[in-house]
């Protein structure tokens, strides 16, 4: 112990307080403001992501994805889809008859989509002359692009002495899809018929009072003047006037141009065609033309009654049977015939390989049968384009008349309560005819459903004037076109699906 | 077995007018559609709707009975709806021409 010092070992504390000061520092990392100079944004940027599902459903889920398709979607499809399809087909048919729940028919509404006066600018127009040119004949090129508008007088005293014109128009879409003034071709005298080909769109026909028959191939029309129109020989149908014109179809063409080989010997041309042109002296004569090889033959003339001791009939109209070959064999019927009706009212019934000959002529008399007359002047006839032998004919006494070629008292008569001019088929349409109405103070252009007996009704044909001649197109929509003796020129749209038929119409 | 459905909705599809098929299942998701994605997920939405509601109304008005077909017709538009339990199947046809 004595070692020890005298020193208290005792441990004693004191504050550890430093003297010297330090700058008190704060580093705190709670930043609660964050601002950056310079660059703005106010893009809020958010996404929400939610879901129900638990693991197992998704787990689930994936499953199903996996197979596909899902279960029992087959099973589903098969018991609905036939009574889907059997609904749209429903549907089909509510639209083609326009269903209503009325039983009262709608009226079908016709858009006036363009109205023209023809004659403008064409001072030469019926010279010598105090009557208005009137619009002789129209006529629809195939495709529907075209129409073609001859212009001149419907009565002459003794002979034409006017000049005739053909104004050409054109579908331009520059127009508004609108019909526009392409061409004209003048004549001497009247052109009383022009008819487009069914389906080589350049080619017109067009015939004249003073019995020419002419051929022009629109596509070289730059050079119209230039002898690219092809003329019948002259003196053709007596020099008297050609009120009709045909153009055969494809088996008709193939029958006259057997028969002008077997004659003549000549081969013919991939591209001949036959027009059939019917003159007011009796006779009808058939063309074998080819415009680029500049063809223009007579295949066989017909002299109507030449065999019989009777004045020879003069001829307002004619159409040969439409044929298709895909008919059935219970409707097929005889494909060279063709009826005629005359300006005396007759309806005469012709054949051409039943044609006999006439002693002392080239000519043949086509004739085998007289149907019932008219009573008066027959102003137009055409066979049904659907229904086999069946045609319709109007009179200049407003008498509509539908026969069978099979039967010579006709099927119907209907007379009408208005004046008629002229008269066409609808296209797709088995039994609604289109008549253009003379001296009419409402309506200009009629539908009339011929096995009914009833008129369709039609709202928007309005206006007043005497209805010279119409026509009909059917490509993509329905167009009616129709002249009048004032020179005007009208053309309707017409919805004509929307046209109702009844069963009996559609088997008429 | 795909190709059924497929078979199946090119058949509906080629009947004339008809502008697109929609099949839906039971949570109206739109599961098989020939129309583009949005116009098949609002036509599903609405026409599930719909088609709960018409359903609800034929029970209403008699237990028994059940809705089996709807048709929706409209100036433009027809709207063609086959219903059942799994699945619902739209068709939409033009009508206006």
């Amino acid at each position: 112990m004595s070692s020890l010092s005298g020193y208290d070992s005792e441990a004693c504390g004191f504050d550890s307080v430093s003297q010297s000061k330090r700058l008190e520092t704060s580093t705190s990392t709670q930043t609660s403001e964050f601002g950056e100079a310079g660059i703005g944004c106010q893009t809020n940027f958010s996404k929400d992501c939610g879901s129900l599902a638990s693991p197992s459903e998704l787990n689930a889920e994936d499953d199903v994805l996996k197979e596909y398709p899902p279960p029992g979607l087959n099973a589903f499809l098969r018991k609905v889809v036939p009574g889907m399809l059997e609904q749209l087909d429903q549907t089909d048919r509510e639209m083609l008859y326009n269903s209503s729940d009325s039983e009262e028919e709608e009226a079908v509404v016709a858009k006036l989509v363009q109205e023209m006066k023809v004659n403008k600018d064409t001072p030469g127009l019926g010279s010598g002359d105090h009557q208005t040119a009137s619009v002789l004949a129209l006529t629809w090129s195939s495709a529907g692009n075209s129409l073609a508008v001859s212009i001149g007088q419907t009565q002459h005293e003794r002979w034409c002495e006017h000049e005739g014109l053909i104004r050409v128009y054109t579908v331009r879409r520059t127009a508004g899809d609108k019909l526009v003034h392409s061409i004209d071709i003048s004549e001497k005298n009247c052109v009383t018929v022009v008819k487009y080909h069914p389906s080589v769109a350049a080619l017109l026909a067009y015939a004249t009072s003073s019995g020419e028959v002419v051929l022009c191939n629109l596509r070289n029309s730059g050079n119209l003047n230039e002898g690219m129109q092809l003329t019948s020989p002259a003196g053709c149908h007596g020099t008297r006037s050609v009120s009709a014109l045909h153009w055969a179809d494809a088996s008709l063409a193939n029958m006259f141009l057997t028969m002008q080989i077997q004659n003549t010997g000549k081969r013919r041309g991939a591209s001949d065609q036959i027009l059939i042109s019917a003159g007011s002296d009796g006779t009808l004569n058939v063309w074998q033309v080819n415009s680029n090889l500049k063809i223009f033959e007579n295949v066989v003339s017909y002299s109507l009654n030449g065999s019989k001791k009777v004045p020879a009939p003069d001829i307002s109209c004619f159409d040969f049977i439409k044929s298709y070959p895909l008919r059935p064999c219970d409707e097929k019927v005889a494909d060279d015939v063709f009826v005629v009706g005359t300006k005396s009212g007759s309806m005469l019934l012709c054949q051409v390989k039943a044609a006999h000959r006439i002693v002392d002529s080239k000519m043949l008399d086509p004739v085998y049968d007289m149907l019932d007359a008219h009573g008066t002047c027959v102003l137009d006839v055409a066979f049904s384009l659907q229904r086999p032998g069946i045609f319709a004919s109007v009179s200049i006494d407003s008498e509509l008349r539908v026969y069978d070629i099979n039967q010579g008292s006709p099927l119907k008569v209907i007379c009408l309560d208005v004046p008629v001019s002229c008269m066409s088929w609808l296209p797709n349409n088995p039994c609604v005819l289109v008549l253009g109405l003379a001296r009419a103070d409402k309506q200009l252009v009629r539908l009339y459903n011929v096995s009914g007996g009833r008129t369709v009704p039609v709202e928007g044909l309005a206006g007043c004037g005497t209805v010279t001649a119409v026509a009909v197109n059917q490509s993509g929509t329905c167009r009616i076109a129709a002249g009048d003796s004032e020179s005007n020129l009208r053309i309707w749209e017409l919805p004509a699906r929307r046209i109702r038929l009844t069963n009996e119409d559609l088997e008429f | 077995m795909a190709t059924e459905v497929e078979e199946t909705i090119k058949r509906i599809q080629a009947h004339k007018g008809v502008m697109g098929v929609v099949i839906v299942n039971h949570e109206g998701i739109p599961i098989k559609s020939s129309l583009d994605n949005a116009t098949s997920v609002l036509y599903a939405g609405l026409i599930g709707q719909l088609t709960e509601k018409a359903r609800n109304v034929v029970r209403e008005m008699d237990s028994t009975n059940e809705l089996t077909f709807l048709r929706v017709r409209s100036r433009r538009h027809e709207i063609l709806i086959a219903p059942d339990r799994e699945f619902i199947l739209i068709v939409i046809q033009n009508t206006s021409d």
